[in-house]
């Protein structure tokens, strides 16, 4: 009887010790389309199509809103994926995280090269501690004769934990 | 060394069983930067900035995206907003609301944050949901532009609570 009550309290001990044991980090990845991005460039539209988020006129400037489970992030990583048709301007975008009250913002920003026809992708990335409110600001070209310079799509990629 | 193995699996047996005939209570929290919301009033753009959003001219409502996991339905949501409340006339609000499929059967709950503060402020609410009710939304009224600078909205939590067994 001494033993069996010994080895099931070994067992309970070995059970709950083990999740503690495994520890480290995992990533999660988030698809964001450019067509979830809207214009925040006073009395200006974006246009959206099949290939995301462009601009018309004049260059503008987007927001994509980001909602996320609130986990133990350490760090983002955008994968911005568009076309640049523009000789003199390219499509960037700004990844940063504010803690509760919009202080200790840390940045990064994707850009991709000028006046290019083939899809093309940048990357960034930024710490996170407890900045972990995260916004996505994007610059789009003005269109040009070689068409639309369009934000397809970000990757998102969330580390979690350390 | 065998009655040794069938104590081990006795145990992982009990272990098992306790957590999945417990009906549990779990929650999920949701972090929003207030950047991601964008104006619903006519000819009136929001104001972004590393503080969040905030109107500029004159006072705005802006609306939030929500994206919650599917598979079950919370029975209620802690809405928590944080900001900065520059008007002595007007306060940033927040108002999650839920509805049936159709649009109906509304159910909401708003926080407030006190006006004219130059600190950061935040404001809570609580939104209990009848069984089914769970389409929601998040409506947020900025105040104008004062001589103490923009009331901004910086950050959202809201968290569902489910009752659930264990995943």
């Amino acid at each position: 009887m001494k033993k069996t009550i010994l080895t099931f309290t070994l067992s309970m001990v070995c059970l709950a010790a083990y999740p503690a044991a495994v520890q480290g980090y995992y990533y999660n990845t988030y698809l964001i389309h450019g067509n979830g991005c809207f214009s925040i460039t006073s009395g200006e539209e974006a246009h959206y199509s099949l290939w995301g988020a462009g601009a018309i006129g004049t260059a503008l400037d987007v927001t994509c809103p980001i909602v996320l489970p609130d986990q133990n992030y350490s760090n983002a990583e955008i994968s911005v994926n568009g076309y640049n048709r523009s000789s003199t301007d390219g499509i960037s975008c700004r990844i940063s995280g504010t803690n509760y009250d919009g202080g200790n913002e840390a940045s990064g920003t994707a850009t991709l090269s000028v006046n290019q026809q083939p899809l093309q992708v940048a990357s960034a990335s930024v710490s996170l501690s407890n900045n972990r409110w995260l916004s996505l600001k994007c610059h789009l070209p003005a269109y040009t004769a070689l068409g639309y310079s369009h934000l397809h799509s970000i990757q998102l990629k969330m580390k979690v934990g350390y | 060394m065998k009655k040794t193995t069938l104590t081990f699996i006795q145990a992982a047996i009990f272990l098992a069983a306790h957590q999945a005939s417990a009906l549990e209570e779990y929650s999920v929290n949701y972090l929003i930067h207030g950047n991601s919301c964008f104006s619903t009033t006519s000819g009136e753009e929001a104001h972004y900035a590393q503080w969040g959003a905030g109107a500029v001219g004159t006072a705005l409502d802006v609306t939030c995206p929500l994206m919650l996991q599917s598979d079950q339905s919370p029975h209620s949501i802690n809405l928590l907003i944080r900001g900065y409340d520059r008007s002595s006339i007007d306060n940033v609000s927040c108002r999650i609301s839920s509805t049936n499929n159709d649009g109906q059967n509304e159910i909401s709950a708003t926080a407030s944050m006190t006006d004219n503060s130059q600190a950061y402020l935040a404001a809570s609410t609580t939104l209990s949901i009848p069984g089914g009710f769970d389409n929601l939304s998040l409506k947020c009224h900025l105040p104008a532009y004062t001589a103490s600078g923009y009331s901004h909205l910086n950050s959202i939590n809201l968290t569902a609570w489910y009752y659930s067994y264990p995943h």
